[in-house]
């Protein structure tokens, strides 16, 4: 009763054990000359030949031509390659920091991974800093290896936070929300007041706006965000700009 | 005391007899007529008590213990058939994400039975817990008032060996997974209601699994009638009391806790009550989980 077409069940709430039939005539055009692109099966789901298995509870999803996941929400973080994170520096050795990133592990980051960083001009980074910085190893049998700065050696907004703001844990779920292109959550926010949001993909979102209230407002704001609706959080939104501020 | 275990006469399940009483419920579950798994010794009834034995366990280093003995004077009390199987519940609810600290957490309730659940992790691991091609599970159950005890060991042992055969622990290899269970009241069926908050609490924190469990409590009456999801006081009144998980794909039988003295046939009946009370919690788990996905669809 499970086997049936996928494009119908995205957007439906499936559970682990579920499992539906992806034959690759209902994700390819007939008229495409490759004969069947491989499926691409996301974070919870896995592939059993022409199945796919769900492994985790939430909402399928699906982005053309090929590529299946589903959409959970989850609180801890398993880190994926790639990913931009907010750290906490823990341990000052030698050349490498570790760094906590709220994984199973401690995530290493080399003292020459920062902008304009040598072997004589060290960067200045002390035990409990926070810093943004992207992920480059990251798999389940090793250490994850942090580095701030892209391909071309730039810091391109990575590295150490400056004083003020305010440090949260959100779900993860909401962060992809932040994150994602056109979100209606970062539209609502943009018409609060003027702030700055740093958004690190395992779950922790760092704050500032121009008075210590403000930004307190937000970091609550954003925390009841989780458990809202649309129309909920529009009305809390208005009801603020009205009141106090 | 808390099982009547018969020590005397403890021989290992023979992997015949095994693969016989695993295929004894897909008999039952299509519905044919119920095949009667007679002991190999004396071909008659027989009693048949296991203990805590996991039938999906893939790996070999965990092997079913189980404990058979034939009983001769037993037999007589085992002569009333089983009359009727009520395959109802108590009324059963479910919360999930209701604390804040734990990656996952769940309480479920079933009558006036009541269990929170919360998960941590994949966390980091300690060196002597390690496991270097799989996560570490450790389940905590907490009863209502005082400390741990055996009790509570062997509600442990249950609940993890279930989740264990649930879980896709390979995708986390060297990090901790730990369960914890609080009793909040117990009215019967407690190990049932544990094993089903641990599932949601499981889920709730996103981890992977091959397919969801859920707890049913069967017990026996005096005159024989079998009774799914029993109070306490139905409960100190049986004459069995068996627990079983059944996993969401096939209704198997992942594990089974038994307690006092029964005949095989009533032991194939309490399984086949099992598989049908599992549907209704299973539409349950998925009713519950639509409901909270349903605010940001």
């Amino acid at each position: 009763e499970d086997s049936s077409v996928s494009t119908e069940r995205v957007g439906e709430i499936l559970l682990p054990g579920d499992e539906f039939c992806c034959g690759p005539k209902d994700t390819l055009p007939l008229t495409d000359s490759g004969k069947s692109e491989r499926l691409v099966a996301g974070p919870g789901l896995r592939r059993s030949g022409d199945r796919l298995l769900v492994s985790r509870s939430g909402v399928l999803r699906h982005k053309e031509p090929n590529k299946f996941w589903i959409e959970s929400q989850q609180r801890r973080y398993v880190p994926a390659k790639g990913e931009t994170v907010i750290g906490i520096v823990t341990v000052k050795s030698g050349d490498v920091f570790k760094v906590d990133i709220g994984g199973s592990e401690v995530a290493s980051l080399s003292y020459l991974a920062f902008e304009g960083a040598t072997k004589r001009n060290r960067p200045n980074i002390q035990v409990g800093d926070l810093l943004l910085a992207q992920l480059v190893v990251a798999n389940k049998d090793m250490e994850p290896e942090l580095v701030c700065i892209d391909g071309s050696g730039r810091a391109n907004g990575m590295g150490v936070f400056g004083t003020g703001g305010l440090l949260i844990k959100v779900s993860l779920g909401l962060v992809r929300r932040l994150l994602a292109p056109r979100s209606d959550l970062r539209a609502d926010l943009e018409q609060l007041f003027p702030c700055e949001l740093a958004v690190g993909m395992n779950g922790r979102v760092w704050v500032r706006a121009g008075a210590v209230q403000q930004t307190l407002v937000l970091a609550n704001l954003l925390q009841s965000c989780d458990a809202m609706t649309a129309p909920q959080r529009q009305q809390l939104f208005r009801r603020l700009q009205q009141g106090a501020f | 005391m808390l099982s009547t275990r018969i020590q005397s006469g403890k021989t290992k399940m023979s992997e015949t007899q095994f693969s016989r009483l695993s295929n004894l419920h897909a008999v039952n579950s299509s519905g044919s007529k119920s095949v009667c798994v007679r002991s190999a010794k004396s071909g008659l009834k027989s009693t048949l008590i296991l203990t805590h034995c996991s039938y999906l366990d893939r790996d070999s280093h965990r092997s079913a213990d189980g404990e058979k003995r034939t009983s001769q004077c037993a037999t007589g009390v085992f002569k009333g058939r089983v009359t009727s199987v009520q395959a109802a519940f108590r009324e059963f609810g479910c919360e999930q994400t209701l604390l804040s600290r734990p990656d996952g957490s769940a309480s479920f309730v079933q009558g006036d039975t009541s269990v929170m659940a919360g998960v941590y992790g994949p966390a980091e691991v300690k060196i002597s817990k390690e496991i270097y091609d799989r996560a570490t599970l450790e389940v905590l159950v907490h009863p209502k008032v005082g400390l741990p005890g055996v009790r509570e060991r062997s509600q442990e042992q249950c609940v993890r060996e279930t989740c264990e055969a649930s879980l896709l622990l390979s995708l986390h290899p060297r990090s901790s997974l730990t369960l914890v269970l609080q009793v909040l009241h117990d009215d019967g069926a407690l190990l049932s209601c544990c094993l089903n908050a641990a599932c949601m609490a499981l889920m709730d924190a996103g981890l992977s699994m091959s397919c969801l469990f859920c707890g049913v409590t069967c017990a026996i009456s005096a005159d024989g009638e079998i009774i799914t999801d029993p109070t306490a006081a139905q409960e100190k009144e049986s004459r069995a009391l068996m627990t079983f998980a059944i996993d969401s794909k096939e209704r198997r039988v992942m594990m089974s806790s038994t307690k006092g003295s029964f005949s095989v046939h009533e032991l194939q009946q309490c399984v086949a009550a099992s598989q049908k009370a599992s549907e209704k919690i299973f539409q349950f788990y998925r009713d519950s989980v639509r409901r909270r996905y349903s605010k940001n669809l």
